[in-house]
């Protein structure tokens, strides 16, 4: 027979303005099994747990009611409660007379009766609950960073520093990113491989780091804390550990004429090639599309050459597996192509470049050595101009959202452009000028008063070629909306931040949310920005969303504190609230027929086979079974169940079914 | 005026101009990153204009060519080219505008004496039982 | 191949050219045109401009009309009529209470959607046939004008691109000829500003000539009466505007696949443009068919 008690909380007026709570007491204690049935002004309350914790002693109790505010509030509080007083925590429940009842109705007597439906419900479930315990996981300390672009880079290294051990997968032949590739970093003006590079030496050196570049991540199994990631490491055809990065090879290949990527096509680079000289670790790679030998068996120069004989033309891909713990995505983004503005040109104009383009001109260290010149001529601009929200805010162009860092990043160029031409004109036409950060405002007022920039608010509606030079039509509707046009002899646009190339297909294996821009998806978008919403992978940097530097670091600290926190204990505690596959004496031995329908349902991938064997190991059947690591309660397989095989802890068939009769 | 429904850019609007030099060219449209539909807010302009007699008088030949176009349709079913012209300068008072183009024109073979007919009465139909719906009982 | 034709005012006036171009080369590659039945003005600039029911109503018969005639597609080579059919069609279709109206003032029901082929759609449907056909390939250098309403608004149009097309160049090319790279393909000539804002049209068909002039044509090619008219008919005032002389030619689309199809000038109407159509191989030819 049970023993239920009833505490029916006032919530000062919250509750009781509008629902007689004594009332609902009194009709409480008429129900069977309930043996003890009050109304208190404000259970939350430390003397309203005492009232609690000192009921379930003095009376035996095997079952608790708090009749309050929304199990949201809470429930961890009267659970807590209820296991100090040594009562199973899964045996105490809340109705929800606040936001279910008393805040949703007016005063009267039928709210009242709704109240005593609601405490009715949860004693009928609270009959029929069973002591769980939370389940306890291992917990691998090794987290997977996927991306060695500044992001990741300083995720890996918080992490490692913490004393986990962190394994970076980046996708090209060195770490770096994008940030490799800028000249000036805002609002410092600071040379930004002069403050990368130091960092990325660092992850190479560290000790608890393992840096696995030109890798990609194949899959990945398993669940937080254990999960089992298997990597590609692509084939350079180079033996890393003999190679003393002399560079001899990377001057002698035969095949010069490659796009170089570092350089967004500004320069060219050999088959054989380390991405730029700062690169980490500093080891040639074969680009195997356009190497000779790989494409009709001749040449073999590098071989031939290399002072440490370290090319081998026969390395396979290796691919390994790994166990951890946590995965933190940090994959960055890419640019959108000039090719996708027919009003500029399709592209195809040599002298309209995008922003990463200006990067790689006004580098020390990129094709021109810093000096602004005319891809097509190699003439120094005299007149440039500079166009904001090229692509972005642009429903037309399916980019409706705005990408934070170029009113930045165009002051930046700007202002580089007049300090290397002096006597250089430079105009920006913009729509808002977003300058929102820790000196940031400053950094473009600056560009205006000092460096002379010509700021136009106004968009520019088409770009079109002109005698060598570019006509840019466009308009300043500060002055009136008079049409104008300029002529310069180059354009710089600031084209939209999209997600990385290959996103969509990275969260489909990783089973992480994203959205309609292939932008990794938070938690919650206020409280949760670095974690996802499967257990255990969390964000860093701009694979979320467009965003700077500093950001991006920010968030990558955040998300190696969520990861170190993961790993502080040895073990993870996970809610019971799990599915179950119910077992059987033999010959039943389970309900489960083994149709796997559930597996099919399950969002979470929790379902695995389990062979039921005799002695000798031979399978009689094969059933399902639920991973409670993986399982998030939510129900799915248990509505799909044929046979009502499986069962959901805390929240039973007949359990349910008791809270729907008893209304 | 979208914007801010304030009477004095409705009045500027409806005067202006501009709404009868647009050509209907769609280029606007073509370029705008909202797809805001510019030239359907010209063709209510204009017909909006008319409707509350706001023409403003440097577009006055452009509407009297308009009209001696419509006119031409109604009366014949499609376009008589040297009647429109005709009645474009009677309208107007441009008597003598391209008074030499005719004569080469004709040689050429591309202006008609007179107009290619069609279905007259179902042009005119059309065309009464349009301003019918616009003021009823007339 | 039988197709319904929507000639339009200005094939029967003055873009006759066009018009005689259009049915010889129709009737070369074997095509059959049939006119859609006591067919009327599509209403053109002027009705949109002044009335919109009228300018849904007038395009809105024809349609009706080729419907009832049975003809499932229709040729509009005038670039404004194929815009104006397409345009009020589209309309029409979204709303079931313009439909309604629309109908109530055209006294004809609207019949099953009718498709709307623009010339060089049809030329391209044609494109083996022409490659068959082609006795003496057009070995010139043009800049293709597509004007406005060929391509715009893409939404509704839905033909080739809407900023720099291709369609009218690849045309070209297949009979043999070569295109330029010219940034004035898609620019408004000024379209029915021609008798009332003349000037006006001469100064935006003075950026279109002096472009392609610029870029090394030996002659525009275009697919729309406005367009042609407006660069040729108005070559005086476009002379005015650029302050020199410029003799370069316009021909239409179909003027230049009848040309490598070996159809005579004459037959093609060349020799009713204002500004004289002399091609270096076309001299010869007319040369050899006067004498």
């Amino acid at each position: 027979m049970s023993r239920i008690g009833v505490f029916v909380c006032h919530c000062g007026e919250n509750i009781a303005g509008t629902v007689d709570c004594a009332v609902v007491a009194e009709a409480a204690r008429s129900l069977r099994g309930v043996v003890h049935s009050v109304d208190y002004k404000y259970m939350c309350s430390d003397p309203g747990q005492k009232l609690l914790k000192e009921a379930i002693r003095d009376k035996n109790l095997d079952g608790v009611v708090v009749a309050a505010c929304s199990p949201r509030m809470h429930e961890p509080t009267f659970r807590a409660a209820a296991e100090e007083a040594g009562l199973n925590a899964y045996q105490c429940e809340m109705a929800n007379l606040r936001e279910h009842c008393s805040w949703v109705h007016a005063k009267g007597e039928a709210t009242t009766a709704k109240a005593i439906d609601l405490v009715r419900i949860q004693v009928e479930k609270v009959k029929r609950n069973a002591p769980l315990r939370p389940i306890r996981v291992p917990v691998a300390r090794t987290a997977l960073v996927l991306g060695g672009g500044i992001a990741g880079i300083q995720a890996a290294l918080d992490i490692a520093n913490a004393g986990n051990q962190v394994i970076l997968v980046e996708r090209s032949p060195s770490i770096g990113g994008h940030m490799s590739q800028l000249s000036e970093t805002f609002p410092t003006l600071d040379c930004s491989q002069c403050i990368l590079t130091p960092r990325m030496v660092e992850v190479a050196r560290h000790p608890q780091i393992t840096l696995y570049t030109y890798a990609e991540l194949e899959r990945l199994d398993g669940f937080i804390g254990n999960f089992k990631a298997t990597i590609r490491k692509r084939a350079r055809k180079v033996d890393e550990k003999i190679c003393n990065g002399c560079g001899v090879c990377t001057q002698k290949c035969p095949v010069k004429k490659i796009p170089d990527e570092f350089n967004e096509g500004l320069s060219m680079r050999r088959a054989i090639y380390v991405p730029f000289p700062q690169a980490v670790p500093n080891r040639p790679v074969i680009d195997t599309a356009n190497c000779t030998f790989f494409k009709s068996g001749k040449c073999r120069a590098c071989e031939k050459l290399c002072t440490a004989k370290a090319i081998r033309f026969d390395q396979q891909d290796e691919v390994v597996t790994r166990e951890v713990g946590a995965v933190v995505l940090a994959t960055g983004f890419r640019t959108m192509g000039t090719n996708q503005f027919p009003e500029y040109g399709y592209g195809r104009y040599p002298d309209l470049i995008d922003g990463l383009k200006f990067e790689r001109l006004a580098s020390a260290s990129g094709p021109t050595s810093g000096a602004i010149k005319r891809p097509s001529d190699g003439k120094i601009p005299e007149t440039v101009v500079f166009i904001a929200c090229a692509g972005s805010r642009d429903e037309q162009k399916g980019v409706s959202y705005c990408s934070k860092i170029c009113c930045m990043y165009t002051a930046k160029h700007a202002m580089l452009y007049r300090h290397k031409v002096h006597g250089g004109k430079a105009y920006v036409f913009y729509m808002d000028v977003r300058a929102a950060g820790k000196n940031y405002d400053e950094f473009v007022r600056r560009a205006v008063e000092e460096d002379g920039v010509k700021y136009l608010r106004g968009r520019v509606s088409r770009v079109y070629p002109d005698k060598g030079q570019l006509v840019v039509k466009g308009v300043d509707t500060l002055l009136g909306g008079e049409p104008l046009e300029i002529r310069a002899d180059m354009v710089v646009l600031a084209t939209a931040v999209q997600a990385q190339h290959g996103s969509e297909e990275l969260a489909q294996k990783l089973h992480v949310a994203y959205d309609k821009y292939r932008f990794f998806a938070e938690a919650h978008p206020k409280l949760r920005p670095v974690e996802t919403n499967t257990a255990g992978i969390f964000l860093a940097g701009a694979c979320q969303s467009p965003r700077d530097i500093p950001e991006s670091v920010a968030q990558a600290s955040g998300a190696a504190a969520k990861v170190c926190g993961l790993f502080s204990r040895p073990e993870l505690a996970r809610e019971p609230i799990v599915a179950v596959v119910d077992r059987q004496p033999p010959p039943v031995f389970s309900h489960c027929v083994g149709c796997f329908l559930c597996r099919s349902a399950c969002p979470y991938q929790a379902i695995e086979e389990e062979a039921i064997r005799t002695r000798n190991g031979e399978i009689i059947r094969t059933v399902a079974h639920v991973n409670a690591g993986l399982c998030q309660g939510c129900g799915t397989c248990v509505a799909t169940c044929r046979t009502k095989a499986i069962d959901l802890q805390g929240f039973t068939n007949e359990q349910v079914f008791a809270e729907v009769v008893a209304i | 005026m979208l914007q801010l429904e304030l009477p004095d850019h409705e009045r500027q609007v409806l005067c202006a101009r501009a709404i009868w030099i647009c050509v209907g060219c769609e280029t606007c449209l073509s370029r705008c990153p909202k797809e805001v539909d510019l030239p359907r807010a010209m063709d209510f302009l204009r017909q909006e204009a008319l409707a509350v007699d706001t023409v403003s008088p440097d577009a006055s030949d452009i509407v009297a060519f308009h009209r001696a176009f419509l006119g031409s349709i109604e009366r014949h079913g499609r376009l008589f080219e040297l009647g429109t012209v005709l009645g474009y300068k009677l309208r107007t008072g441009h008597l003598l505008q391209d008074a030499a183009l005719a004569p080469s024109m004709i040689r050429r073979g591309k202006l008609g004496a007179l107009p290619h007919r069609t279905d007259r009465q179902a042009a005119a139909g059309i065309f009464a039982r349009v301003r019918a719906l616009k003021e009823p009982g007339k | 191949m039988r197709l319904g034709y929507y000639p339009g005012c200005s094939l029967l006036g003055s873009s006759r050219d066009f018009g005689e171009s259009v049915e010889a080369v129709a009737g070369a590659l074997g095509v059959e045109l049939f006119e859609v039945p006591r067919w009327n003005c599509c209403g053109a600039s002027s009705a949109h401009a002044m009335d919109r029911l009228l300018a849904l109503a007038l395009p809105a018969t024809v349609l009706a009309t080729a419907a009832r005639a049975n003809l499932g597609e229709v040729l509009a080579p005038c670039a404004s009529c194929y815009h104006r059919l397409v345009v009020a069609q589209h309309e029409i279709a979204g709303s079931p209470e313009l439909k309604r109206k629309v109908e109530q003032v055209i006294d004809i029901p609207m019949g099953p959607p009718v498709r709307v082929l623009n010339i060089l759609e049809f030329l391209e449907r044609c494109a083996d046939r022409i490659a068959s056909k082609v006795k003496q390939p057009f070995a010139h250098t043009v800049a293709c004008y597509y004007g406005c309403l060929l391509v715009r608004p893409s939404k509704i149009v839905a033909f080739d691109r809407s900023e720099d097309p291709v369609s009218m160049d690849r045309l070209v090319v297949q009979v043999g000829g070569k295109t330029v790279e010219w940034s004035s393909k898609t620019e408004c000539c000024g379209a029915a500003l021609s008798i009332p804002r003349t000037p006006v049209v001469g100064r935006l068909g003075a950026k279109i000539v002096g472009d392609a002039v610029a870029a090394n044509a030996e002659a525009i090619v275009v697919a729309c009466p406005m367009c042609h008219s407006n660069l040729d008919m108005r070559r005086v005032s476009i002379e005015e505007a650029l302050g020199r002389k410029v003799s370069i030619p316009v021909l239409f689309i179909t003027q230049v696949v009848g040309l490598a199809l070996g159809l005579p000038p004459r037959a093609l109407g060349l020799e009713r443009h204002f500004v004289e159509v002399k091609l270096p191989a076309e001299a010869a030819m007319r040369a050899s068919a006067a004498s």
